[in-house]
């Protein structure tokens, strides 16, 4: 039973032994200043999932950038960040020279607004191995690395000395024995075990193993989203420097030389009309009407006599709301809509002009 | 005694390896940056916002076809030196514990972009309080043609973009909702540039997972 249990412990141990040279070589390969040699990153967020689950190493090959197709997954720099490392799927290949790659993460709705440019790239995935990077992440913690280096730190100290303990007392042992066969005495003197070496070298593939996998680059499978609004038109409107008064119609008009001449020109820039009345003598009301985004505006003043010099009236008058501290609100009179003037008081007409 | 020795050394080892390896992780001294996982899905959305007539706002999504009327009520018959301005809401929605770097891009162009792309500018403004209003929007708006805007994906200013539920109120720094104000004005272009559009264009606003991790 205890040949049986040993026969186990053995395989065990050998299976360990072996895993941890595997994971050694597989953490401390990209350190390997070789070009060709795999490379490995933490992943650390999930817009590759499930294909590349958050908290995987993620191992990428070079390979000739010629032969990237659509549907490979490349590690790349980040275009809008030269520290970050991104693990992206090629969505399509914008352009062939200069090579331009268009990316995006699985689990995103969007492609990404990036180029991914030939020499950004770092490698073609793969294969992924699940948790090892949350491993890492956690012997990066200070209680993660209590459990996972501390504790097994110290069992393997207390291990040690209480082999010292038993070396001085194989060697007391064996310094009797000496004496007692010198005396004729025939004692079986145990072989020197090998326990000592082999958890030596069993403590360096763990140490050197928890050295790489706590130095492993990161890569982040980045999350993005995009708001896309389409069909945007932009257009120009028929101006010219400075908008020549259009008379559209009038009402309530007689139009002889004596009568009130009325012009009304545009000053866009400035969101305001010059209204101009000639042959006028007396005080009189004028009211401005237009249309600010579908909504009726007006504009009512008064012209009092002191206003008028040589029978003529001029005024600008500003579109939009001032506030008493100076701060102007235009309102958003479109090019060619109608302002009407009306005129009341010691005069009365009516007429429209093209803004 | 080799023994007793391979083991002192044993355990010199490692002492040794061990304090090395959390010195160089937890010092102070030395930068080793910790790994943060995050899993779940990024979700951007866009708002409109509303008084509810009690010093509050409410938000309801909108869709990218909502905003584009927004814009084209704005952007119609423009002439030159015009100023206008359009209002853009955003709320990051992800279920993965991050923030979004949100970003502006023009990622297609039509009709008469050759002619126009640098004759009308752009700005992006952040006034998550709303509280700018008529020529204090444009001061210290930084213009740029709207060609450059179609070059590389520009980030938008007022930083990232916390998660709804993680946000502090909308008058604190890191607000719920990211407030703009996409601005636009003309150039001193001439009447050789009248009655012409540029039509077919798309504005891509693109929320990129942020170094921020909301904890």
């Amino acid at each position: 039973m205890f040949k049986k249990f040993k026969t186990v412990f053995k395989i065990i141990e050998w299976v360990a032994f072996i895993v941890l040279l595997c994971l050694l070589l597989v953490v401390i390969s990209p350190k390997v200043p070789f070009k060709n040699l795999p490379k490995s990153f933490v992943v650390v967020s999930g817009s590759m999932e499930p294909t590349i689950k958050t908290g995987s190493v993620a191992f990428t090959k070079t390979v000739d950038l010629k032969n990237i197709k659509s549907g490979d997954i490349i590690a790349f720099t980040s275009p809008s960040d030269s520290k970050d490392t991104i693990l992206h799927r090629v969505n399509s290949i914008s352009s062939i020279d200069p090579l331009l790659f268009k990316t995006k993460g699985d689990h995103n709705n969007d492609i990404d607004a990036w180029d991914v440019p030939d020499v950004g790239v770092k490698g073609v995935y793969f294969f992924a191995i699940p948790y090892l990077g949350t491993l890492a992440a956690t012997l990066r913690q200070p209680w993660g690395f209590a459990v996972v280096v501390g504790i097994p730190a110290f069992i393997f100290i207390i291990s040690q000395i209480l082999n010292i303990k038993k070396a001085i007392d194989d060697e007391v042992n064996r310094k009797v024995s000496q004496r007692l066969q010198e005396t004729g005495t025939t004692i079986e003197i145990k072989p020197k075990s090998k326990t000592v070496l082999k958890s030596l070298i069993f403590f360096f593939l763990v140490s050197s193993t928890i050295f790489g996998l706590t130095h492993l680059n990161t890569a982040k499978a980045l999350y993005s989203d995009s708001v896309v609004v389409s069909g945007i038109t932009i257009s120009t409107a028929d101006f010219t420097k400075t908008p020549a008064p259009i008379l559209k119609f009038s009402l309530n008009r007689s139009f002889t030389s004596t009568d009130p001449q009325i012009s009304l020109s545009s000053d866009r820039i400035n969101h305001q009309v010059k209204l101009n009345i000639a042959n006028v003598s007396d005080e009189f009301d004028y009211e401005i009407l237009y249309t600010s985004n579908g909504v009726e505006k007006g504009i009512f003043e008064h012209a009092n006599i002191n206003e008028i010099t040589d029978s003529k009236f001029s005024k600008n008058i500003y579109l939009g709301i001032c506030s008493s501290g100076g701060t102007c609100v235009p309102d958003n009179v479109l090019p060619g809509s109608d302002i009407t003037v009306n005129i009341s008081g010691s005069y009365t007409f009516t007429q429209t002009f093209s803004y | 005694m080799k023994k007793i020795l391979l083991s002192i050394l044993a355990i010199a080892l490692t002492v040794g390896t061990v304090s090395a390896s959390a010195y160089a992780l937890f010092s102070d001294t030395v930068n080793v940056a910790g790994v943060t996982m995050t899993t779940g899905n990024a979700d951007l959305e866009a708002y409109d916002r509303s008084s509810d007539g009690n010093n509050g706002y409410v938000y309801s999504s909108v869709s990218g076809a909502d905003i584009r009327n927004y814009f084209n009520t704005k952007l119609t018959n423009l002439y030159p030196k015009f100023k206008d301005y359009t209002e853009l809401w955003v709320s990051n929605k992800s279920s993965s514990k991050i923030a979004l770097k949100p970003t502006l891009q023009i990622t297609t162009t039509g009709g008469y972009w050759t002619e126009l792309s640098n004759q009308i500018y752009m700005a992006v403004i952040n006034d998550d309080g709303d509280t700018l209003k008529g020529d204090a929007v444009y001061a210290g708006a930084e213009w740029h043609p709207l060609s450059w805007w179609k070059d590389y994906e520009r980030q938008l200013p007022g930083g990232v973009i916390y998660r709804e539920n993680e946000g502090a109120t909308e008058s604190e720094n890191a607000p719920k909702y990211r407030g703009y104000k996409v601005l636009f004005a003309g150039g001193d272009f001439d009447n050789t540039l009248k009655n012409i559009t540029m039509s077919g264009l798309t504005f891509s606003l693109n929320g990129v997972q942020a170094d921020v991790i909301v904890q």
